[in-house]
């Protein structure tokens, strides 16, 4: 009995020592190009804001326009909070071949997004791809739809992903983009705004 | 042997025949009459893109009923498609050949889940805009949708 209430107690007091932000990982640099056609370098260009990084295609209808809405959610929260000016979101395509700047510059306007502190990046296929692998993101080439000229519109399967930068640039947590808790991840960056 | 063959393949016919349609999570109905769809929306989509319809069925007759088709002029191609686990936080979409809503019941089709499928649209979609589509019953026939878009 005295064995199982020091290991429930001791369960107990890992789980009470979990920080909210397990991660601590340096992400390395990346060439992508914006909405506007413009380069940029992730994570290094945004370095002194916190980033919220989300990972789309815009020809996904359901889980991608998820993400999305829940990260103009989260923004909408930090503008209440007052604390919007200290945090950069970005939309990173997964699908170069499809998602050029002009595609998402569309993809941004039809959903009336803020851009103040919001871009849509892609990039060349294997810088994506390097990108995909440091954050452990997964887009496969699934099922496909034959459009009336002949034309073949794919779908992925994706890892359902937001992620949570510091103000270094280093990865903090991962979440999953389409089912996360806003309150959570307002927490963790109000967290991270009080971080030296 | 020949009975084992013949077994193997009677268990893979009634799996390929359960596969065609998909399993439909439906809620009792409380009240209403006929077949009704309610608090239908659009997702924004620009030109040539896509876009998803949801909303609720609710099938409040003594019979089963299937939705099998849809129609619209809002997009060149127009299908019943589900969101789909994968495991490992991966999620996927899939067309659906049809949907079954059994009687006295109330079917969702809502995000991460079931949703009409808009592909390449032959217009904007931005919130405000409206459009239309025609779901095709097997039971009670064609049911007229008209929906706003979204902000969402």
């Amino acid at each position: 009995m005295k064995n199982l209430i020091v290991a429930v107690l001791l369960v107990f007091s890992i789980f009470g020592c979990m920080e909210n932000l397990p991660l601590d990982e340096e992400i390395s640099n990346y060439d992508l190009i914006n909405q506007d056609s413009v380069n940029v370098i992730f994570p290094k260009d945004f370095k002194g804001k916190i980033q919220v990084v989300g990972f789309i295609f815009t020809n996904c209808p359901d889980i991608c326009p998820l993400t999305t809405n829940n990260m103009h959610l989260i923004q909408e929260e930090l503008k209440k909070e007052k604390i919007n000016d200290k945090v950069q979101f970005l939309s990173i395509s997964f699908d170069p071949e499809i998602d050029k700047p002009s595609v998402l510059k569309k993809f941004a306007e039809v959903r009336n997004l803020d851009l103040t502190n919001w871009q849509l990046c892609t990039g060349t296929k294997p810088v994506i791809k390097k990108l995909l692998d440091e954050f452990n993101v997964l887009a496969v080439q699934a099922d496909t739809i034959y459009l009336p000229n002949n034309k073949v519109q794919y779908y992925y399967v994706h890892t359902d992903r937001i992620s949570l930068l510091d103000r270094k640039g280093n990865l903090r947590k991962n979440y999953p983009g389409s089912k996360i808790d806003i309150n959570e991840i307002l927490t963790d960056i109000k967290e991270l705004v009080d971080e030296e | 042997m020949k009975n084992k063959i013949f077994l193997t393949v009677i268990i893979l016919m009634i799996i390929t025949l359960y596969g065609c349609g998909k399993e439909k999570k439906t809620e009792p109905l409380d009240s209403g009459e006929g077949l009704i769809i309610k608090n239908p929306w659009f997702r924004p989509g620009a030109l040539n893109r896509n876009s998803a319809l949801y909303f609720e069925i609710y099938n409040n007759t003594d019979r089963n009923d299937t939705l099998y088709d849809v129609k619209s002029d809002l997009a060149k191609v127009v299908q019943i498609h589900e969101t789909y686990e994968k495991g490992n936080n991966m999620k996927g979409m899939r067309h659906v050949e049809f949907v079954e809503i059994p009687a006295r019941s109330k079917l969702e089709f809502k995000p991460g889940g079931f949703h009409i499928m808009l592909v390449g649209l032959t217009k904007d979609l931005k919130p405000g805009d409206a459009g239309e589509v025609t779901l095709l019953f097997k039971g009670n026939g064609k049911v007229r949708v008209r929906a706003e878009v979204s902000g969402k």
